[in-house]
C-alpha cells in the first residue's frame, strides 16, 4: 500500500477453536490494515470468519475456547490481544464496534439514556448528560433527550443502529469495526446509516473497518478491500482496482452475482463454501467450487501474488486470474 | 458411571423395603421392653428403639411405606394430570385456557392448606393425605403434557395420522403419549422424591401414617424425644435424603440426556 | 402497569372464593349440628329453646349461599369466630402466631438471599472448576434433605455436642438462627442452582461483550449488567416458592417447638379445633394472593418490556 504508516495493523492475526482436544483453524493467518481516515471493508460469505476476526482484533476472544495467534498494531502501538485487563485501555477509549443486531447490544433493562450515562472515565454525571444529547445529535436522531428515555425495545431498528454508533463513539475511538451495520436495516435506512459513517469519517477522521457481505455496501464506502474465504484472504488491494479487475475466481464470482453490474442473467455461485473443519484437504479451500481448478490447485495453498498496484491475489493458477463460470460480470 | 451408581444405590433401596417381610430379621411391632436403646449388635443391626423395637426392621417396613406411597401418589397425579394435559393440549379452547390459568395461580399454593382442608373433612390418616396431595400435584403434569401436547400437535405425523382417519384417542395414545413419554419421565423422577419428602413430612407432624405402623419421617419424630439416641432418627432419615438425592439425580441426567438429543 | 397488575389481580381472585367457600363449608361438613358446636365454644347449655335461638341468630335456616354470603361479610370484619381450646378471638390467636411464623420467614429469606447470592456467583464464576464443584454438590445434597431432619440434625450438633445454641425456644435472635437456617435450605439449593445458571447464561449475551467492547472491564460488566439481569429470575420466580416457604414452615415450627401458625394449626387439627384451622386457612390464603401480587408487582418494576408492555 501507499508508504504512510496506516493506523491499524495486523500481522499474522489467526484465530483457532479448541475442541475436542484438536485445534481447528477458523481464520488463517492474515495480514490486513486500515488506513488513518480511511476505510477499509472485508467481504465474504456468511461463515467465513469475518465476525471472529473483528472480536479477535477487539481481545473479546481471549482465554476460553479460542485461540488468537499473531499481531496487531493501533497507531504504531502493539494491541495487548492475550491480556484482557490490557485490551480495556483500548476498547471503549482508542477502538469500538458496531454490529449487526443492535437491539442485543443494548441491556434490556436500561434506557438508551442509561447507557450512555454509565460511561466510561471519570466524569460528572451532568457532563455525560450533556455529551450524550450531543453525540446523540449528531446521529441525526430526531430527539436526543427521548430517545435516551427509551428502552431498545421501543425503537425502530435504523434508530437504534444510530444510537449505537452514537454510543460506541461515546470514548472518542480513532478506529470503528463495524460488523455488517447494515444487513438488518431496510434499503432506505442502510443508505442513512452509511452516509452517516462515511461523514463520521469525513469530519471527525474516523478510520473504519467495515464487515460485509455485501457487495455494494464495500463497493461504495471502503478505499481498500479484503475477500476472504473459508478463513483466508483470497485477495486484496485498493477498491478501484478489484473492482475493475477482479482476479481470484471467488472474487469474480461475488461480482457475476451482483445485480447491478449484470445485465443479464444474475449467476449463481454454484455450492457453498466449507463449514468450519470440513475442508482439511491440502490446496486451495475454493477448489471444489472453482470452474477454473487444476491439478495444482489441490496440492497446496498458493501463496500471495502480486498483480502490481498493491493488489494481491492467492490464486495458484494465472490462467485462469478474472475467469468464472459465469463469466465475467463487467 | 455416576449414573449406574446412584441407579444401584435406588435399586437396593427399593428392593429391601420391597422385601422386608423375608429379609427384616423381626417383627417391625414387636416391643421388647428389657431391650430398650439397645446398641448396634448382630441381633439388632441398628439397634432398637425406645420400646426396644428393632430399628433394622422398622427402617425396611417404614420404606414399604412412605416409599409405595409416595409411588402411589406420583404414579397417580401423573396420570391424572397427563390425561388431563393432552385432553387440554389436544381440545384447546375454553377448557384449556380454564386448565392454564387455574394451574398458574395454583402451582404455588401451599400444599399444607389443602392437607389441612381434606384432614379436617376426613379426618388423620394417609389416605387423606394420599388425596390432598393428589388434588395439588396433578397439575405439574397437567402442565407439562399440556404444552408437550401442543407442540407436538404441529408435526407433520400426526397430521399424516389424521388423515388416515385417525380418531382422536388413538392419535393421543399412539403419537402423542409416545413422543411424550421420555419427557416425562424425568419429571416423574424428581417428582416422585418431593412427592417422598412431603408424605413423610406430614407423617412427621402426626397427619399421616398412624402408629404403630413403621414409616421414615413418623420414626423420626419418635426420635425427637431421645435425641440421646440419634440413631433413632438417624437411620431413616439417611434412607430419605439417597432416596431423594438419586432419584433427583437419575432426573436431572435423564433430562441432560434428552436436551442432549435434541441438539 | 395498572392493568398488568389488575390482570393478576383478578386471576388470583377466584382462588380468594375458592378457598374461603372450602373454608366455610369445612365447618358445615362436620358430624354433627353447627349450632350445638357453637354454644359448646361459646360454653352456653344445651337446651331446645337456645338451640333454635342460636339457629335463628346464626341463620343456619337460611338459604347456603344466603349463609356463604353472611359469613363472609363477617369474615371481612375479621370475626372469626372463638377458639375451641382458648375460648379466645380466633383473629386474636392467628395475629400472635402469625407474628412468629412471619420472623421466621423473613429470617429465612434472608439466608437465601445471601447464601445463594454467595453460592451462587462463586459458582458461576469458577464454573466447572473445584469451588463450582464443590458447591453444586452440597446444593444438591440440600435439596434433598428433609427439614426434620436436618432441624434434627442441626440441633444434634450446634445445641447438644458443641452447645453453641438453644435447642429450642423464641426469645432471643439466637432461637432463631437454626429453625430459619433449616427452612431455607432447600430454598438456597434451588435458588444457588438458579442464579448459577442464569449468569452463565446472562455471561453469553451480546450485551455484555458489547459492554466490554465500550471500554468496561470484565468485573465492571459482571456487576453492571451480569448480575441485574441474572437476579431478575430470582425474584420472578420467590413468588412461586412463597407456598413452599409456608408450607416449610409447618414442619420447621414443629421441628423447634416454634410458636408460629403452623403449629399452632397441627396441634389445632389434633383438637379438632375448627375455627383456629379455618382461620388458619383463611389467612394463608390471604397471605399467599398477597405475596403474589408483590411479586408479580416487583416482576413489573424489574421488568421494563412487562412495565411498559400493559
Amino acid at each position: 500500500m501507499s508508504g504512510m504508516e496506516p493506523l491499524f495493523a495486523a500481522k499474522g492475526l489467526s484465530v483457532s477453536l479448541r475442541e475436542r482436544g484438536r485445534l481447528l483453524p477458523v481464520v488463517f493467518p492474515a495480514d490486513f490494515a486500515v488506513k488513518a481516515g480511511g476505510c477499509t471493508g472485508m467481504i465474504g460469505e456468511s461463515g467465513c470468519g469475518k465476525s471472529v476476526l473483528c472480536r479477535a482484533v477487539l481481545g473479546l476472544l481471549a482465554g476460553g475456547r479460542w485461540q488468537v495467534e499473531g499481531e496487531a498494531f493501533l497507531g504504531g502501538e502493539r494491541i495487548p490481544l492475550e491480556n484482557d485487563r490490557g485490551m480495556d485501555g483500548f476498547r471503549g477509549r482508542r477502538m469500538s464496534m458496531i454490529v449487526q443486531d443492535p437491539l442485543s447490544a443494548f441491556d434490556p433493562r436500561m434506557t438508551i439514556g442509561a447507557h450512555f450515562l454509565e460511561g466510561i472515565g471519570r466524569k460528572g454525571r451532568k457532563e455525560r448528560y450533556r455529551e450524550a444529547v450531543s453525540v446523540l445529535s449528531r446521529m441525526a436522531l430526531g430527539d436526543p433527550e427521548d430517545v435516551m428515555r427509551r428502552y431498545a425495545f421501543e425503537l425502530s431498528g435504523g434508530m437504534l443502529q444510530r444510537a449505537l454508533i452514537g454510543l460506541s463513539l461515546l470514548g472518542r475511538p480513532e478506529f470503528l469495526i463495524a460488523d455488517e451495520p447494515t444487513t438488518a436495516l431496510d434499503c432506505t435506512v442502510q443508505e442513512e446509516i452509511l452516509r452517516l459513517l462515511s461523514e463520521l469519517r469525513g469530519d471527525d477522521g474516523l478510520s473504519l473497518l467495515l464487515i460485509s457481505h455485501d457487495l455494494s455496501v464495500i463497493s461504495r464506502m471502503a478505499d481498500t478491500v479484503y475477500v476472504m474465504y473459508a478463513g483466508r484472504i483470497v485477495e486484496c488491494g485498493p477498491m478501484e482496482e478489484v473492482r475493475r479487475f477482479p482476479l481470484h475466481p471467488y472474487t469474480v464470482g461475488l461480482f457475476a452475482s451482483r445485480p447491478a453490474f449484470s445485465k443479464e442473467r444474475l449467476s449463481v455461485m454454484e455450492g457453498r463454501p466449507p463449514v468450519l473443519g470440513e475442508f482439511s484437504g491440502p490446496g486451495c479451500a475454493f477448489a471444489p467450487r472453482c470452474p477454473g481448478a487444476g491439478e495444482v490447485c489441490r496440492l497446496e495453498v498458493p501463496p500471495f501474488e502480486s498483480a502490481g498496484g498493491g493488489h494481491l491475489v492467492r490464486c495458484g493458477r494465472k490462467e485462469a486470474w478474472g475467469a468464472c463460470g459465469g463469466g465475467g460480470g463487467f | 458411571m455416576k449414573f449406574r451408581m446412584y441407579l444401584l444405590l435406588l435399586s437396593i433401596l427399593v428392593l429391601a423395603c420391597l422385601f422386608a417381610p423375608v429379609l427384616a430379621p423381626c417383627d417391625p411391632n414387636l416391643a421388647e421392653p428389657t431391650a430398650k436403646f439397645a446398641e448396634i449388635s448382630r441381633e439388632h443391626l441398628l439397634g432398637t428403639d425406645y420400646l426396644g423395637r428393632d430399628l433394622f426392621s422398622r427402617v425396611l417396613w417404614g420404606g414399604r411405606n412412605t416409599m409405595g406411597y409416595a409411588a402411589l401418589v406420583a404414579a397417580a397425579s401423573a396420570f391424572l394430570g397427563v390425561c388431563l394435559g393432552m385432553l387440554s393440549g389436544f381440545a384447546g379452547g375454553l377448557f384449556d385456557e380454564c386448565l392454564m390459568k387455574g394451574s398458574d395461580v395454583l402451582r404455588s399454593f401451599p400444599g399444607v392448606v389443602v392437607v389441612l382442608i381434606v384432614v379436617s373433612v376426613r379426618g388423620v390418616g394417609i389416605g387423606s393425605i394420599c388425596v390432598a396431595m393428589l388434588l395439588t400435584r396433578w397439575i405439574w403434569y397437567a402442565r407439562m403434557a399440556r404444552n408437550l401436547t401442543r407442540a407436538e400437535m404441529g408435526r407433520t405425523s400426526i397430521l399424516a395420522s389424521r388423515i388416515c382417519g385417525s380418531g382422536w384417542l388413538k392419535i393421543l395414545r399412539r403419537h402423542v403419549f409416545t413422543a411424550i413419554l421420555p419427557e416425562l419421565l424425568p419429571v416423574f423422577s424428581i417428582d416422585f422424591g418431593s412427592t417422598l419428602l412431603a408424605i413423610s413430612g406430614y407423617s412427621f407432624l402426626g397427619l399421616g401414617i398412624l402408629p404403630p405402623e413403621a414409616e421414615w419421617g413418623m420414626m423420626i419424630s419418635d426420635g425427637r424425644n431421645y435425641m440421646e439416641h440419634p440413631g433413632m432418627m438417624f437411620w431413616p432419615g439417611l434412607c430419605v435424603v439417597l432416596i431423594v438425592v438419586s432419584v433427583n439425580f437419575l432426573g436431572d441426567k435423564l433430562r441432560d440426556g434428552l436436551e442432549e438429543r435434541r441438539s | 402497569m395498572v392493568r398488568y397488575i389488575c390482570k393478576q389481580f383478578l386471576g388470583l381472585f377466584p382462588l380468594l372464593i375458592l378457598v374461603s367457600a372450602a373454608a366455610f363449608f369445612l365447618i358445615r361438613l362436620l358430624p354433627g349440628d353447627p349450632a350445638e358446636a357453637y354454644l359448646n365454644s361459646v360454653n352456653a347449655p344445651l337446651t331446645q329453646e337456645s338451640l333454635a335461638e342460636v339457629r335463628e341468630e346464626l341463620g343456619l335456616d337460611l338459604p347456603v349461599p344466603v349463609q356463604y354470603g353472611r359469613w363472609l361479610r363477617q369474615v371481612l370484619k375479621g370475626d372469626l369466630g372463638y377458639s375451641y381450646q382458648t375460648k379466645r378471638p380466633v383473629t386474636e390467636e392467628l395475629r400472635m402466631d402469625l407474628k412468629y411464623t412471619a420472623v421466621l420467614a423473613l429470617a429465612a429469606l434472608g439466608w437465601v438471599f445471601v447464601l445463594s447470592a454467595l453460592l451462587g456467583i462463586l459458582s458461576a464464576l469458577f464454573a466447572g472448576r473445584l469451588p463450582d464443584r464443590l458447591i453444586r454438590g452440597v446444593t444438591f445434597l440440600g435439596a434433598a434433605m428433609p427439614k426434620f431432619w436436618l432441624g434434627f440434625l442441626l440441633v444434634l450438633l450446634f445445641s447438644l455436642k458443641w452447645r453453641l445454641l438453644p435447642v429450642q425456644g423464641a426469645g432471643e435472635l439466637k432461637c432463631l438462627i437454626l429453625p430459619s437456617f433449616t427452612l431455607a435450605c432447600s430454598f438456597i439449593a434451588t435458588y444457588t442452582k438458579l442464579l448459577r445458571n442464569s449468569i452463565l447464561e446472562i455471561r453469553n449475551q451480546p450485551f455484555v461483550s458489547y459492554a466490554r467492547v465500550r471500554g468496561f472491564s470484565r468485573r465492571q460488566a459482571m456487576f453492571r449488567h451480569v448480575l441485574p439481569n441474572a437476579l431478575l429470575p430470582v425474584f420472578t420466580t420467590l413468588g412461586l416458592h412463597f407456598g413452599g416457604i409456608l408450607s416449610g414452615a409447618v414442619i420447621v415450627e414443629n421441628v423447634f417447638s416454634w410458636p408460629g401458625l403452623g403449629r399452632m394449626c397441627v396441634s389445632a387439627v389434633a383438637a379438632r379445633n375448627y375455627p383456629m384451622i379455618q382461620g388458619y386457612i383463611l389467612l394463608m390464603a390471604a397471605v399467599f394472593v398477597i405475596a403474589n401480587l408483590v411479586s408479580d408487582v416487583a416482576c413489573a418494576l424489574l421488568n421494563p418490556k412487562l412495565r411498559l408492555g400493559g
